[in-house]
């Protein structure tokens, strides 16, 4: 591959009135040989960009350093193909002369070596040979309740052809054998049967020519990668005949759906004493009985205790939900239920009063409409309370339901025929069976993790192993589980604000009330969300680009698996399960489920990993182009700043929007995620003379912000192991930091870097400089 | 209210829903209402206390509740509530259902639930009016008596004005012991000193003759003088000028009749009293009422129940047709005139006395300044039960 440099500098936007232009072209040719390297006054204009076409079309360039403006701005401007030009971007306004001193040596510095750094990295850049293949373009959606049979059809709307697989043998799912549900379009106040639409919908699947639907079946194993997934389909067991069916599939919609919580757990609240207690579901399943039975809507609910119509009845609310000991989080679609519930009541037992004890209503939106309605009736009685205690009376048949904490100013007593507990929803996303092997297995990791820096990077992994057993849904043959990982309380989303449908496992998207709990018109919306994932999925991997985050990236990681070690770092760490591995432990990469973070990189102690423009060695030449005055003075600490293209390194350009200084002792490497870093460029900056290390990354924990899940986290742990190297190596611990950032937290930038350079500049300069 | 069950009085709500314009059961607690309120205080949660009460129909806490009388509807809470569930409103209703639960006759409550019923109970004692006075005096005037021979004072003092005043005393005393018995000796929670029956007992004098809680109505933080100014104490003071115009009148038809039939020994002070303070007052009064419930631009006048239109308009009626008798007399206009125009004043004046003092918004004249008496009470003997215990 012919290496034909060519350098361009912009000195418009006032980058040539604050820095030696001359002196900055003429120090780029000394040190990077390029075939070009001209100064412009506008390089983003028409004249700017012809210069560039005209060089590469004569002058046959094909590695371009644009130092201008910064990576994220004048994308379109500065768009040449990928395939055949690497195209490296510097930074000389945001990070250089919009917060440092104009005309400064400092400042002079601080542009040369990032022209240096961008020069020495387009050299080693390879250029991307995406992985093009001839990929199933199949969509596979696993249930067919509400959100499973919009899914279907909007996919088929969309031109894919679609497997749909139910456990039951009939689709429609949860509601399809109830009896009501609330109006699904404004104004959102009567309710309405639930059959009406959903037949409609269910008609239009099964008559679909592009919709192949496996009824009472389940999927047996789930093998492979985005657009060639091998899916196994079993038939309920019981039929002796039924062989497991194959389909190559290209993408998985998983709109599982949800089961009610385990009403046994709800005692405290009285389930159990009396049949008259029932939970929500339990109501519903006596309406549609009710009505199933008669043909008819005239009937009147009658308590299963003795037979007779009900004359009162209690509405708990919340009950076992938004509850550390039960489930802490609100399902959404309780308060909409009971309200609709305590309607049909009323409409069926014209006498009977009905009594709502809530923590909150939450109806939100146009469904307020329905409560004001449901208010307005004057034999729905809301309170707000807490309801200490259910007890049964025996000898009167009446249940007495203690309330605390009301809004009539005290305690109060309500007595009642039937008692009904709105309890929440659990996401049908898998069963935990936690056998002996992995209890140990887990508690051995959790005991390691107390133990050191070594066993910490394993703990980080335990909640993977521990999600090993769940099971019963796609049961993947992945090296990392049989399930998709649950963000909390079994959803099995990534991160539902920043990517909403995005697993933890590429090309398979939760929808429905299985990502978060959703009722069936905002499922309605869902499916089509997860459909569009999982088109853009089989689009993307079949052109050999990447999903989300990193669209587009054509490059993938590449394994030099003769000098593999098979330490299995890289299997227990990728975030995304991508890679599975062999008997011996050796990967077995699967780049169509590759997000291209290059946390495998990072891991890697043998360095065998490496993306064709972004590796160990990429990085590392970049780190030892740059030029480290021997000079002890403050003026020329050097401080290695690696940071998170997707946070930190906007956040440092708002810095620069908004020209507020920086320390000029800094240079920013810009990395796909901390995890992506090796220790190896720890031990490249040291030994170059770095003074020492800043590393801004994204905020992890629970609340995480790493656009990879764990990325940042992975970092942290890595540094655990990396200190003991650098106290082995008689240098202070304190060279290197990290620092969680958000994009937003922009303004603490100057007083983090001021902080983290004052340190080492009391540390002193590093011992090895010079050597 | 500690552990009570919870009785919901269905029916309540209903009669609550009928007797008047609020949407309680829009009500979703906010306290906004109790918030704004001038005269609301942190013991006495008011109209939010009510809203949710009257929401959940609970007739045993609202039958003891004396608070809607300490609220003189200046309307801030209806303004405010973010449900428009009128709480303003809601405290005038439950004054209506107030007024028929201390009524043990059950008069009340049909007049309030029904306008027909109201037309024709009036209509009924107007008729009785005219049976009576027939009886007595015929229907036409003797040719040639003077008026004290055709309509005899004593008469309408021994046949009229007294079993009137002994009516009105009884069926308003009785209601008054009931509300006692239901707001005061109900509240298990409170022992009131018999002392303190006599020590309060200016606070009932107080608030009857000056209404001034209705000052209070408005706590910007004017000075009193511009408020004056403004306006902001119109409302009150023409309120307090028709009660006390009302109840000269009263007084002086009760004991002093002689004095409107005929000239007599103090011929100035009664000009003066009667003629043009009283008269002025009620006529005054009760037109700028009238103007007040038309325009509907303030809160406190935005709904009117038919028996807030039937009172105010008897009201006006009687004094009218007072003033005109009162000038017949005066003027010595034919005796035969006089006789006509006193009949058909009387048979203005009674029904308002008998239908609309016990059973009606008239009512109100004894209940409000009862009704702050007793909280006083309870309050007192409260703080009284705290000092000793602590």
């Amino acid at each position: 591959m012919d290496n034909n440099l060519g350098i361009y500098i912009c000195s418009g936007c006032d980058i040539g009135k604050n820095l030696n232009m001359e002196r900055l072209v003429n120090t780029a040719k000394d040190s990077s040989k390029p075939v070009v390297c001209v100064s412009h006054e506008f390089l983003c204009g028409p004249e700017g960009v012809n210069l560039i076409k005209n060089d590469i079309s004569e002058k046959k360039i094909n590695k371009l350093v644009i130092a201008a403006c910064s990576m994220r701005a004048k994308q379109d401007v500065f768009n040449f193909d990928p395939l055949s030009i690497h195209t490296e971007r510097v930074n000389l306004r945001e990070h250089v002369i919009w917060i440092s001193l104009p005309n400064d040596n400092n400042t002079q510095l601080l542009a040369e070596d990032y022209v240096n750094m961008g020069a020495s990295r387009a050299k080693k850049a390879a250029f991307p040979e995406p992985l093009i293949q001839d990929l199933n373009k199949t969509v596979l959606v696993v249930g067919g309740g509400v959100t499973g049979l919009n899914a279907a059809i909007n996919s088929a709307k969309a031109g894919y052809d679609v497997v749909l697989v139910e456990k039951k043998s009939n689709l429609g799912g949860f509601p399809y054998s109830k009896y009501k549900k609330w109006e699904t379009n404004p104004p959102f106040d009567k309710n309405i049967w639930i059959k009406e639409g959903l037949d409609g919908l269910i008609n239009t699947v099964e008559n679909s020519k592009k919709i192949k639907i496996y009824k009472n079946s389940k999927i047996k194993s789930v093998s492979g990668a985005p657009g060639k997934f091998n899916v196994g389909i079993e038939p309920e067991a019981g039929d002796s005949k039924a062989e497991v069916i194959n389909e190559t599939i290209g993408a998985i919609v998983v709109a599982t759906g949800w089961k009610p919580y385990d009403a046994k757990k709800l005692d405290y609240l009285g389930y159990g004493l009396t049949p008259d207690i029932l939970t929500n579901v339990e109501l519903e399943e006596l309406y549609s009985e009710l009505s199933e039975k008669g043909k008819t809507e005239s009937f009147a609910v009658k308590r299963k205790s003795n037979g007779e119509a009900v004359k009162s009845i209690a509405f708990i609310q919340c009950a076992g939900s938004r509850d550390p000991d039960h489930l802490p989080y609100c399902s959404t679609v309780c308060c909409m239920s009971s309200l609709k519930e305590a309607a049909l009541i009323r409409k069926n037992n014209p006498n009977a009063n009905v009594y709502i004890i809530y923590k909150d209503i939450r109806t939100l939106g146009e469904y307020e409409n329905f409560y004001r309605k449901m208010q307005n009736d004057e034999g729905i009685f809301m309170v707000k309370g807490i309801v200490s205690g259910v007890s049964y009376d025996e000898g009167n048949n009446i249940i007495d339901v203690k309330v605390k904490d009301t809004l009539f100013g005290g305690d109060m007593d309500l007595n009642v025929e039937m008692v009904v507990l709105a309890s929440g929803m659990v996401p049908n996303s898998g069963e935990t069976i936690l056998n002996q092997d992995i209890k140990l297995e887990v508690n051995a990791k959790a005991e390691a993790a107390t133990a050191g820096a070594e066993a910490a990077c394993a703990a980080v992994n335990s909640g993977v192993s521990a999600q090993i057993n769940k099971s019963g849904i796609l049961n993947l043959a992945y090296r990392q589980g049989k399930e998709m990982p649950e963000l909390a309380y079994g959803f099995p989303d990534s991160n539902f604000i920043c990517f909403p449908y995005e697993s933890r496992r590429t090309g398979i998207y939760p929808a429905g009330s299985v990502r978060m709990p959703l009722d069936t018109v905002f499922s309605v919306d869902d499916a089509k969300g997860a459909v569009l994932k999982a088109v853009q999925c089989i689009r993307q991997t079949s052109k050999g680009k990447a999903v989300h985050p990193r669209s587009n990236d054509m490059t993938y990681p590449f394994f030099d698996l003769p000098r593999c070690t098979q330490c299995k770092r890289c299997t227990e760490e990728c975030p995304f399960g991508a890679i599975d591995e062999d008997e011996k432990g050796t990967p077995k990469p699967n780049p169509e489920r590759c997000r291209r973070c290059g946390v495998c990189m990072g891991a890697c102690p043998v360095r065998i990993i490496s993306f064709k423009n972004y590796s160990p060695d990429i990085i590392g030449s970049m780190i030892k182009s740059l030029y480290i005055p021997e000079d002890p003075t403050d003026e020329n600490y050097r401080i290695l700043v690696f940071a998170c293209e997707n946070d930190a390194y906007p956040a440092l350009d708002i810095l620069g929007l908004n020209k507020i200084n920086l320390s000029s002792n800094i240079r920013v490497v810009p990395v796909r995620c901390l995890g992506s870093i090796n220790n190896v460029w720890y031990a490249d900056a040291l030994s170059k003379g770095i003074d020492g290390i800043l590393l801004l990354g994204c905020k992890f924990g629970d609340d995480y912000q790493c656009h990879f899940v764990k990325g940042s986290e992975l970092a942290s742990y890595r540094m655990i192991n990396l200190k003991e190297t650098l106290t082995r190596l008689v240098l202070e611990e304190e060279r290197v930091r990290q620092v969680q950032l958000e994009y937003t937290d922009y303004m603490k930038l100057p007083e983090i870097v001021e902080d983290f350079v004052s340190k080492v500049k009391s540390l002193g300069p590093n011992p090895y400089k010079g050597f | 209210m500690k552990n009570t069950v919870i009785k919901t009085d269905n029916e309540l709500i209903e009669y609550i829903n009928e007797v008047g314009e609020s949407n309680f059961k829009k009500c979703f607690q906010c306290g906004t209402c109790s918030a704004v309120c001038p005269l609301s205080t942190e013991d006495r949660p008011f109209p939010r206390k009510e809203m949710i009460l009257a929401g959940w129909g609970m007739k045993e806490q609202l039958v003891s509740d004396l608070d809607p009388w300490l609220c003189y509807y200046c309307g801030e809470c209806s303004k405010n509530c973010p449900r428009k569930a009128e709480p303003g409103e809601l405290m005038m209703s439950l004054r209506r259902f107030l007024i028929s639960a201390y009524d043990w006759t059950g008069i009340s409550k049909i007049l309030y639930k029904s306008k027909y019923a109201e037309y024709i109970a009036i209509l009924i004692v107007a008729l009785g009016v005219l049976i009576e006075w027939a009886v007595l005096f015929g229907l036409h005037p003797a040719a040639g008596a003077t008026l004290e021979q055709a309509v005899s004072p004593d008469k309408i003092d021994y046949f009229f004005d007294w079993p009137i005043t002994v009516f009105l005393g009884v069926m308003l005393t009785s209601f008054i012991y009931n509300m006692f018995r239901k707001t005061v000796l109900s509240d298990r929670g409170v022992k009131i000193p018999l002392k303190l029956y006599f020590t309060e007992g200016w606070s009932l004098m107080f608030n009857f003759f000056t209404q001034y809680r209705y000052a209070k109505c408005d706590d910007s933080e004017e000075s009193s003088s511009k408020k004056l100014a403004t306006g902001k104490y119109n409302f009150w003071l023409t309120h307090l000028f028709l009660v006390i115009s009302y109840v000269i009148l009263f007084v002086g038809i009760v004991f002093f009749l002689d004095w409107f039939q005929a000239e007599n020994s103090l011929p100035y002070l009664h000009i003066i009293l009667f003629d043009y303070f009283a008269s002025i007052g009620l006529i005054f009064g009760t037109v700028y009422f009238v103007i007040k419930r038309l325009t509907k631009k303030i809160e406190r006048s935005k709904f009117s129940h038919h028996t807030d239109w039937m009172f105010v308009i008897l009201l006006f009626l009687t004094g009218v047709s007072g003033i005109i008798l009162r000038a017949a007399i005066v003027y010595n206009f034919p005796v035969s005139s006089i006789f006509y125009i006193y009949i058909v004043h009387l048979m203005i004046l009674f029904p308002m006395l008998v239908i609309e003092v016990p059973f009606s918004k008239w009512s109100h004249l004894a209940y409000r300044p009862v009704a702050i008496y007793f909280a006083n009470l309870k309050e007192k003997a409260k703080s009284l039960n705290n000092v000793e215990i602590s």
